[in-house]
C-alpha cells in the first residue's frame, strides 16, 4: 500500500511529465504547422541549412547578394 | 585492447570531423573597414546540418541510459568518471558547449513567449530529455553527461564542507539567475546564460580574458568546494533540483537496509546526504497554529516587497535590452556637443521613423515593468519557502541521499559497506 506522501509524488511526477509532454508537442507541431517562418541562428545566414527555402527578408536578401 | 581500441577509433571520428568543420571555416582574414566598425563577436558555433543536430540528441539519450545504468544498476563510480570525460570532450570540446541543456531553458521559455519564434529541435530536446530522465531516475544527468557539471566534477579533489548557513543563502543565487534569465528571454533581450557561461569559452578556446578568468576561477575553486556553479549559479539546476524529488527511483547509498555504521556520513562533498532524525515530540496544537499563520503571513509580504522592489527597477533591468538602449541613447542625443554613435548612424540610414522606435521601447519597458513585478514575487516566494523550510521537520531513520542536491555522482556507494 503507498502512503500520502508517496500518492502525491506519483501524481506530481504525472503531471509534470503530461506538461512536458504537452510543452513538447504544441512547440513542435507550431514549428511545422505555422506559415510564418523565423529564424534559429540570429540572422547568420551564411553556413545556415535552412537558407535554401528561407523566405525571411534576411534571408532572402542574402540569396540575392550571393 | 578492446578499450583501447574502441577510445582510438572515437578519437579518430573525432578529429575527423572537426577536420570537415574546419574545411568549412572562413579562410580569409574578414575585412577592416575604415569606419571604425568592428565585427561583432559570433555569439554561437555556426550552425551544424541536421544530421548533426539529430545526432547530438542520440548521443544524450544514449549517453543518459548509460549513466543511469552505471548509477543504478552497476553502482559504479569508474563508470561514471568515464562518461564524464566522455561527456567533456563530445559535449564539451567537440560539440563547443552547444546545444547544452542549460541554455536550453532560454531557447524554450522564449519560444513559449513569442509565436513567431520556431525553437530549433535539438534544443527542445536537450530541455526535456534530462527533466523526463530525472523524473524517473534523480539528476543523472548531472552526474556526468552535462559538460559544465562533469568538468567541475573532474576537478574536485580536496572537498571542504560549507557551513549550512552559507551554502542557503549562496543556495539563493540559481533562483535570482534563473528568473532573469527567463526575463530576458521572454522579452527576446539576450540570452544571459550563455553570455556568462564560464566554461564555453574554454571549450570553444576563444573566451574573452574576462570570462576566461571567471572559468578559470570556477575551475580552481572547483579543486576545493564541489561543483559550485552547480551548485550556486545554474539555473537549469533549479528545475532539476526539484523535479528530482519526486524521482522515482533515485539512488540509494545503501544497496540494502542501512544499518547506521555511519560510515557514509561525510562521504558527500556536496553534503547532500540527510542523516537520520530522531521521532520529535509532537508540537502543541497552538504553536503549530501560530506557526502556521506566522508563515501564511510572511510568505505573501515578501512576495509583494519583492514584486514592488522588482517594478521599481523595471527600467535598469530593461536598459539591457538593446532597443530600449538606442531609444534612450537616441532621446538623449544632442547633434551640437555630441557625436553620433555605429548605432545611431546605423538606425539613421535604416530609415525606419523614430517615433516606432520609441513605441517599440516603451512596449519592451512596459512588459519589464510586469517582468519586474513577477520576478521579484517569484524571488520573495523563493526566500519565503527557504525560511519556511528552516522550521520543517522531517522524520528519518536512514542515512539517505537528498534528493533535490544530489548529483548522483555516485562516490558515497563506495562507502557503504552492505552488500546486496
Ligand atoms: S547543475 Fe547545471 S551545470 Fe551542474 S551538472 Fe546539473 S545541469 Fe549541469
Ligand atoms: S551520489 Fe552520494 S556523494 Fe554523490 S552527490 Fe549524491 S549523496 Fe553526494
Amino acid at each position: 500500500m503507498i502512503n500520502r506522501r508517496e500518492f502525491l509524488r506519483n501524481g506530481f511526477r504525472g503531471l509534470l511529465l503530461g506538461s512536458l509532454a504537452v510543452m513538447s508537442g504544441t512547440l513542435i507541431l507550431r514549428n511545422y504547422g505555422g506559415e510564418e517562418a523565423s529564424c534559429d541562428f540570429d540572422f547568420l545566414c551564411k553556413g545556415c541549412d535552412k537558407l535554401k527555402a528561407c523566405r525571411l527578408p534576411e534571408g532572402v536578401k542574402f540569396k540575392e547578394s550571393k | 585492447m578492446k578499450k583501447s581500441l574502441a577510445f582510438i577509433s572515437l578519437l579518430i571520428f573525432f578529429v575527423g570531423m572537426e577536420f570537415a568543420a574546419f574545411s568549412q571555416q572562413q579562410r580569409f582574414p574578414k575585412p577592416e573597414f575604415e569606419s571604425g566598425y568592428a565585427q561583432p563577436v559570433t555569439s554561437m558555433p555556426v550552425p551544424r546540418d541536421g544530421m548533426f543536430a539529430l545526432l547530438d540528441v542520440l548521443v544524450l539519450i544514449a549517453v543518459l541510459s548509460l549513466i543511469t545504468w552505471f548509477i543504478l544498476k552497476k553502482r559504479s563510480r569508474t563508470g561514471v568518471v568515464a562518461v564524464s570525460i566522455f561527456s567533456i570532450l563530445y559535449f564539451g570540446f567537440f560539440r563547443e558547449g552547444c546545444v547544452c541543456s542549460v541554455g536550453s531553458v532560454q531557447n524554450v521559455v522564449l519560444a513559449l513567449f513569442n509565436p513567431g519564434y520556431h525553437i530549433p529541435l535539438s534544443a527542445l530536446a536537450f530541455f526535456v530529455i534530462p527533466l523526463a530522465y530525472t523524473l524517473f531516475f534523480g539528476r543523472t544527468f548531472c552526474a556526468g553527461v552535462c559538460p559544465l557539471g562533469a568538468v567541475q566534477d573532474v576537478f574536485l579533489m580536496r572537498p571542504v564542507t560549507l557551513k549550512k548557513w552559507l551554502q542557503k543563502a549562496l543556495g539563493l543565487i540559481p533562483f535570482i539567475y534563473l528568473g532573469l534569465s527567463v526575463l530576458y528571454a521572454a522579452t527576446a533581450t539576450d540570452f544571459i546564460i550563455c553570455r556568462y557561461d564560464p566554461f564555453v569559452g574554454i571549450f570553444r578556446f576563444n573566451a574573452t580574458f574576462f570570462m576566461f578568468a571567471i572559468g578559470a576561477a570556477f575551475l580552481l575553486i572547483s579543486i576545493f568546494i564541489a561543483r559550485p556553479y552547480c551548485r550556486f549559479f545554474c539555473p537549469y539546476g533549479v528545475l532539476l533540483n526539484l523535479v528530482s524529488r519526486v524521482s522515482k527511483n533515485h539512488l540509494t547509498i545503501t544497496p540494502s537496509n542501512c544499518i547506521q555504521c555511519k560510515l557514509c556520513e561525510n562521504s558527500c562533498p556536496l553534503d547532500a546526504i540527510n542523516k537520520p532524525v530522531v521521532v520529535k515530540q509532537m508540537e502543541d496544537k497552538r504553536s503549530a497554529t501560530r506557526r502556521f499563520i506566522l508563515l501564511s503571513l510572511i510568505i505573501p509580504a515578501l512576495m509583494i516587497v519583492g514584486g514592488w522592489t522588482g517594478a521599481n527597477f523595471h527600467e535598469n533591468l530593461a536598459k539591457v535590452n538593446s532597443k530600449v538602449r538606442l531609444a534612450d541613447e537616441m532621446l538623449h542625443f544632442d547633434s551640437k556637443t555630441m557625436k553620433e554613435s555605429l548605432e545611431i548612424e546605423g538606425f539613421r540610414t535604416s530609415g525606419k521613423p523614430v517615433e516606432q522606435l520609441y513605441l517599440e521601447a516603451a512596449e519592451i519597458v512596459k512588459q519589464f515593468y510586469y517582468g519586474g513585478w513577477i520576478l521579484g514575487a517569484f524571488i520573495g516566494l523563493v526566500i519565503g519557502l527557504a525560511l519556511s523550510g528552516l522550521s520543517r521537520y522531517q522524520y528519518r531513520e536512514d542515512y539517505s541521499p537528498d534528493k533535490g542536491a544530489c548529483v548522483s555522482c555516485a562516490r558515497c556507494l563506495k562507502y557503504c559497506p552492505v552488500e546486496k
